[in-house]
């Protein structure tokens, strides 16, 4: 992607991107895509499984998210509104897509762990390489409720705080707590048979 | 598992839940090339160009006009059903009409009330007025308890019942039981 550069001022709000963009400005639109699609790829691909799939839905997010500024209307963040219409596009995909990658899945984590390679938390990529360890990170959220999978992914790879993941679900923080809690006993129940202390 | 643990470093008390989120990131799918990503935005500007539907506002004027033209559409119709003479000739002069059979003109799928003035509410009358009622699905006695189980997240709720002989009973689980 060509490299964008709306001014050499201080770098603009998402509301003035979002002001920019609906006067037409193709460069507010480029800077958005850039400033949110590694969230709205990590979000999509722990979601969804496959690379493929993830891009699919991050554009198609961007391209809905952009067009329903209407229903936005800067209640809350954009990488909030936007990563709200991820996870519920990577959802509907996956679903359409007859959970492919996600029954595979499933059926790797219905079944015990054993004699995988081993990884250590000080330095996860040790011992594994980076493709297996994501591998493992997928089959140890299939293992989640989709609920608490899709809680943990907004918390942790859309980096957002309790209150963003509240509004995003549309749940109370007290309940995106409680799901986090659960996700991470569950994580470290499947992982630590896994993982070298 | 083995374990390649130093003796000499200081344990911690939970490496794996205070170092889950670095792992995340450690293991986060590789990003698409910057040729895959050029190509994803150049779609989504072409997404976002597209024309899209705007809501078009509707005047209380073609509101009328709309409701106007389907009453005078109806009192046609009935007026055609009704009387024989609109029917034209009739093999059989004098026959009753055997069969009256209703002509929708439209219904409710066909009728979309885009906006309207606050004060025009009350004047407006669409189809069978809603259920004003409660609906009761079922009443306390209707309930019997007869098991419990853990739900999928392996949580067990607490259960009270009603202590006057009342079968109802109150069910709920705290956050803090431990799956």
């Amino acid at each position: 992607m060509a490299a964008v550069t709306l001014s050499s001022a201080p770098e603009l709000s998402d509301d003035q991107l979002l002001a920019r963009f609906a006067r037409g400005d193709r460069d507010a639109l480029d800077e958005l895509f850039r400033r949110y699609r590694s969230a709205a790829y990590r979000v999509a691909y722990r979601l969804l499984g496959r690379e493929a799939d993830a891009l699919d839905a991050v554009q198609e997010s961007f391209i809905k998210a952009l067009t329903h500024l209407h229903n936005f209307q800067g209640r809350s963040s954009f990488k909030t509104w936007l990563l709200r219409v991820v996870s519920n596009a990577s959802l509907d995909l996956g679903r359409q897509r007859g959970r492919r990658e996600a029954v595979s899945l499933e059926a790797v984590a219905s079944t015990e762990p054993e004699a995988g390679p081993l990884v250590t938390f000080d330095r996860p990529t040790q011992g594994l390489e980076r493709e297996e360890l994501r591998d493992l990170l997928q089959e140890a959220l299939a293992s989640l409720p989709e609920a608490q999978r899709r809680t943990f992914v907004l918390h942790v790879d859309g980096e957002l705080n309790y209150r963003e993941v509240a509004e995003v679900l549309g749940i109370s923080i007290g309940t995106v707590m409680s799901r986090l809690f659960y996700a991470r006993q569950k994580l470290r129940a499947y992982l630590g048979r896994r993982v070298e202390r | 598992m083995n374990s390649r643990h130093d003796p000499n470093e200081p344990l911690r008390p939970d490496p794996i839940g205070s170092d889950l989120r670095g792992l995340f990131r450690a293991g986060a799918p590789a990003e698409p090339s910057e040729r895959e990503w050029a190509a994803a935005l150049d779609r989504v500007h072409r997404g976002v160009a597209r024309p899209r539907v705007a809501p078009v506002p509707v005047c209380r004027w073609r509101l009328g006009i709309l409701v106007a033209a389907s009453l005078a559409a109806a009192a046609a119709v009935a007026l055609a059903v009704a009387m024989p003479s609109f029917r034209g000739n009739t093999d059989q002069p004098g026959e009753e009409i055997a069969d009256v059979v209703e002509l929708p003109v439209m219904d409710a799928a066909d009728v979309e009330i885009l906006s309207m003035d606050a004060a025009d509410a009350g004047a407006i009358v669409v189809g069978n007025l809603p259920l004003r009622r409660p609906i009761v699905f079922m009443e306390p006695g209707d309930i019997a308890l007869r098991s419990l189980e853990r739900d999928p997240e392996g949580d067990f709720p607490d259960v009270h019942m009603h202590r006057e002989g009342d079968s109802s009973p109150m069910i709920w689980a705290p956050l803090s039981i431990k799956p």
